[in-house]
């Protein structure tokens, strides 16, 4: 308990899934925690796996660039930015040059925009920042070629930010999550076969929660990771392995 | 994430000095009971040894002394195959092997032997290479392919007992403030040069890489099996 106290977070696309499971550990701990989200209110989100209770809500769309940019949750040091939003596009829609662009804008495009958009709230913390990638960072995925194009751009982008930012004590990292249970991957555990067949090839045997998640992201953001940076950390139950 | 370790059994190989002894003060710390060992004849013949901790004398490239560290144990939770060693002889046969031996044969074999204990405690395994797991270190031939050896073996071990609930990880550290680097402190030209190689700029401690190997013990790490993690100060970015 406590070890955030006094320390500020923002965790995007933190109003479900694993961005929320980390905003509810940052919580948890004592920091104050700011998440976005796509829809218009905290209440909008009753009835998903999002518990929003003692986090302060924003909605924001992180692949507008001139959103970000607008976007002032009034923080002056940040402690932790964690990008979590991301989107998915199924039934082959991201062979479509337009939906390949729309979902690179808000995989990738924002999360730069956002950690430049907070570069100055970072280094007056000495603060860190944790993209969440995913196991498609490093292997293609057949019909996902925007999703994939975006999580091997961040992964490069988490090296090359470690490397400018480490000079104002900004620490840069990214966690690769497979398959974990959230509204985002429910075409794939929400069907028996396709979820049984997916468990058979995870050596832990079983899909990720979000919540498998959020430890990593706070260890990689906490003090103890302070000589950790511009490295990824895989965790999918041993499917790479 | 606090106080998980309380009461349980945890074994360092090394675990005298450098990153091997931070590791068995932050078990102890934490509440643990902790093992290390060492190769001399009683822990205090070491400068500045941890404290609170049972010590085993054991030279873990014999294949006897690995029988008799593991003969030790009844229960475990925690493995740290943290011994190891570089020579300046591995250009030698004999040297080659005998480090191979100690950082690598060793791991293999003494994780072999506590596997049972490890999978009736659903423990976890980690082992400490380095930067040397992903880089040539052209000197040592030996300690580099040993690295990138338990690189390999911590993803195979990794995905032959994740069915046990054993969970076995890497920490990759770069370099670390202890006697093994001793040498390159010495040295302030070859100082220079190595830090300019570290986006941080400066040399890691050994706490730093206990923290990282203490969390991927950890119930917070419970879905991360045959990984490995980088404490490198970001070194390994260039």
């Amino acid at each position: 308990m406590g070890e955030w106290a006094g320390k500020t977070v923002l965790v995007t696309g933190g109003s479900t899934g694993i961005g929320n499971a980390a905003a509810r550990a940052f919580r948890d701990n004592g920091a104050r925690v700011i998440v976005t989200g796509t829809r218009g209110s905290a209440a909008d989100y009753a009835g998903t796996d999002g518990d929003l209770s003692g986090i302060d809500y924003h909605q924001l769309d992180q692949g507008d660039l001139a959103a970000v940019a607008a976007f002032d949750p009034g923080v002056a040091r940040l402690d932790a930015l964690v990008v979590s939003g991301a989107k998915v596009a199924y039934k082959r829609a991201e062979f479509v040059p337009e939906i390949f662009a729309d979902v690179l804008a808000t995989n990738l495009t924002g999360p730069m925009a956002l950690v430049m958009r907070f570069r100055a709230a970072l280094a007056a913390a000495r603060g860190s920042v944790i993209l969440v990638g995913s196991v498609a960072s490093f292997k293609g995925t057949i019909g996902q070629p925007a999703y994939s194009a975006s999580k091997g751009g961040l992964l490069t982008l988490t090296r090359t930010l470690a490397q400018a930012l480490g000079g104002e004590g900004i620490r840069v990292n990214l966690v690769a999550p497979g398959l974990v249970r959230s509204k985002m991957t429910a075409i794939t555990w929400e069907h028996p076969d396709r979820l049984a067949a997916t468990e058979r090839q995870v050596p832990l045997g079983r899909i990720g929660e979000p919540d498998d998640i959020a430890g990593p992201i706070l260890f990689l953001a906490s003090d103890a990771a302070r000589y950790v940076t511009g490295t990824s950390l895989v965790i999918d139950g041993g499917l790479s392995a | 994430m606090s106080n998980w370790a309380q009461g349980r059994t945890v074994l360092v190989t090394g675990g005298t000095q450098g990153i091997g002894k931070a590791v068995a003060e932050q078990f102890t710390a934490q509440g643990a009971s902790v093992t290390v060992t060492g190769t001399r004849s009683h822990i205090s013949c070491y400068d500045d040894p941890p404290a609170d901790v049972a010590y085993i004398q054991a030279d873990l490239t014999w294949p006897e002394a690995r029988a008799e560290v593991a003969a030790h144990f009844h229960a475990l939770d925690v493995l740290i195959n943290n011994a190891g060693r570089g020579s300046a002889r591995e250009y030698e046969q004999d040297e080659f092997e005998a480090v191979i031996d100690t950082n690598l044969n060793a791991v293999m074999d003494l994780s072999v032997r506590l596997h049972p204990l490890l999978k009736e405690a659903r423990g976890s395994i980690v082992n400490v290479g380095s930067l040397a797991s992903f880089l040539a270190l052209k000197e040592t031939p030996a300690y580099t392919a040993s690295k990138a050896g338990l690189l390999g073996l911590t993803r195979a071990l990794g995905d032959k007992w994740a069915n046990d609930g054993v969970r076995v990880n890497l920490v990759a550290p770069g370099f670390i403030e202890t006697r093994m680097t001793e040498g390159a402190r010495q040295n302030p030209e070859r100082e220079r040069r190595l830090m300019k190689a570290i986006p941080m700029l400066r040399w890691g401690q050994p706490a730093e890489v206990a923290n990282a190997i203490l969390f991927l013990a950890s119930p917070a790490a419970s879905y991360i099996t045959g990984q490995s993690l980088a404490i490198d100060g970001g070194l390994m970015l260039r």
